[in-house]
């Protein structure tokens, strides 16, 4: 769950990359973030996951309070979401296996746990057999499903995707898609996509939320974002 | 911390030494450099000390004993001496037909001037008073000198200033250049070590975005900087025991007036300090250095 009240961010340059943002997405439901580049997209998902703070407003992310969160407390809220980034960011001197396996480690999972979790969400993904490769072994579409079954593993309550498929060719990017659209439909996992990219977004009938300038322009839901004047 | 955490962080810490080789060698070197310019400096220092302390010993205060006291009575006065200052470490009587024989002994070939002498010993019953801190010599003079039955007490107080000031001359040096030094030591090896995490910055970057709280982001990495200086302290232990072996003590052999420290009897003190450096720096540099690194 995610709720955002008139949220802003001035940056100590100057730069006004937020202003006045309202947002409630809740628990399940399947949201694209659309906007240009410099939208204000990046600090939006800066702010959810506690790399920068906003300037004004309040916001509540999970069960976290953004204005009143403690340095020790942002681990947990990264626990709780799932980020996935447009350049994968595996670790390339790590296996498949332990790039996943190591946000549990992270959690203080015990080992035994660990494997039967990683091969059932690599499983889940479609990498099962590729679990020892190394990430400079594998295309960039499989890179970006180890990433998503990094972010699946410990469980979050909401899959945050930063374009997710802005590194890969329009085939692979279908699939990228269905596959965060399978995630939510089976687990319920609340998923936020954030994308620039059209025609992905009108191929599936989702809500829509666009931005541009730092504003929320329009939050259509079953909205297409050919439709918006973006 | 679980038990299976531990055993994670130490696999982890080994198997990136291995995969980063070119850093951890010259991790190691670093290290291993800073610990040998140290150590051969102290071997010096303490070469030097147990040359000071050697001369020390041998200066010695003598008190001569009234002429009026037979040998039994001047035998007798050892406690008296003894108890006239804490400093006194050692009280020899040294009687006047042994003080003839070693002056005997120390004129050799023209000791036949002595000759007759034996019958009416000129010399005087004497003391020989060793004392902890050469610096309070005078002191411990005056207290001997005011003991029933001394009659006069020779001390080299000049002689003992001399060494007094050599050693506190050689501790302040000494103290200087290891202090120096570890500033040195420290800032390379933060330097190293902050070359080494700026190259894995993303890697400790995508550990944060994951949940990792900071403490598992710098355990790996604190016991590999540990496993890491504990390795150059070794290495800078078998360099120590070849370069003063073959070169230092072969150098300073030439100017020592004493037999040499062995370095067999430095060994353990030089492994546990070297180690224990090494162990610090390695630890602590490197997690004192990933502290801005941890700012996601």
């Amino acid at each position: 769950m995610l709720r955002l009240l008139d949220v802003s961010k001035v940056y100590e340059n100057g730069t006004q990359a937020l202003a006045g943002i309202n947002l409630r997405i809740d628990d399940g439901e399947f949201v694209f973030l659309v906007g240009s580049s410099a939208s204000g997209k990046s600090t939006l998902l800066k702010i959810l996951t506690s790399e920068v703070e906003m300037t004004s407003g309040r916001g509540m992310v999970n069960s976290f309070n953004l204005n009143r969160i403690k340095a020790r407390d942002i681990p947990k809220l990264r626990r709780s979401l799932g980020v996935v980034f447009q350049d994968f960011r595996l670790i390339d001197k790590k296996t498949i296996f332990e790039n996943v396996a190591f946000a549990m480690r992270a959690v203080g999972t015990p080992p035994r746990k660990i494997k039967k979790r990683v091969e059932y969400v690599l499983g889940l993904v479609g990498l099962k057999e590729k679990a020892d490769h190394y990430p400079t072994q594998i295309s960039g579409g499989e890179k970006q499903r180890v990433a998503i079954a990094r972010a699946l593993v410990n469980n979050p309550s909401m899959i945050i995707a930063d374009e997710p498929t802005g590194n890969l060719d329009p085939r692979m990017s279908l699939d990228i898609m269905k596959l965060l659209v399978k995630i939510n439909e089976q687990a319920g996992t609340t998923v936020l996509v954030v994308t620039h990219e059209h025609e992905l977004v009108d191929k599936f009938e989702k809500r829509v939320v666009a931005i541009r300038d730092g504003r929320i322009v329009s939050d259509r839901t079953g909205g297409y974002y050919q439709n918006e004047v973006v | 911390m679980k038990w299976y955490n531990i055993s994670y962080f130490i696999r982890e810490a080994v198997s990136s030494i291995g995969k980063h080789r070119v850093m951890s060698l010259a991790a190691i070197g670093v290290i291993a450099a800073c610990l040998l310019i140290m150590g051969s400096f102290m071997m010096v220092a303490v070469n030097v000390e147990s040359m000071l302390q050697e001369i020390e010993s041998q200066n010695e205060i003598l008190a001569y004993v009234n002429d009026t006291m037979d040998d039994e009575e001047a035998a007798g006065l050892g406690d008296s001496i003894r108890a006239a200052s804490k400093e006194i470490t050692e009280v020899t009587y040294i009687s006047k037909a042994e003080a003839l024989e070693t002056f005997r002994e120390e004129l050799g070939d023209d000791s036949d001037l002595l000759d007759g002498l034996e019958g009416d010993n000129p010399l005087r019953n004497r003391y020989c008073v060793k004392i902890k801190d050469l610096s309070k010599t005078q002191e411990v003079a005056e207290a001997i000198e005011s003991v029933d039955g001394i009659a006069d007490v020779s001390a080299r107080s000049d002689v003992s200033d001399k060494i007094v000031q050599i050693r506190h001359l050689a501790t302040l040096t000494c103290i200087i250049i290891v202090l120096v030094l570890l500033c040195v030591a420290l800032f390379i090896i933060s330097n190293t070590v902050n070359l080494a995490l700026f190259n894995r910055r993303e890697e400790i970057a995508i550990m944060k975005m994951i949940g990792a709280n900071n403490s598992f982001v710098r355990s790996p990495f604190m016991i590999e900087g540990l496993i890491l200086g504990i390795i150059g302290a070794l290495l800078a232990l078998v360099l120590q025991w070849i370069l003063y072996t073959y070169i230092i003590k072969t150098t300073l052999a030439d100017f020592a007036l004493f037999e040499l420290i062995s370095f067999r009897s430095m060994f353990w003190y030089l492994l546990g300090l070297f180690v224990g450096m090494g162990a610090l720096v390695g630890g602590i540099g490197s997690g004192f250095t990933i502290r801005k690194f941890l700012k996601v």
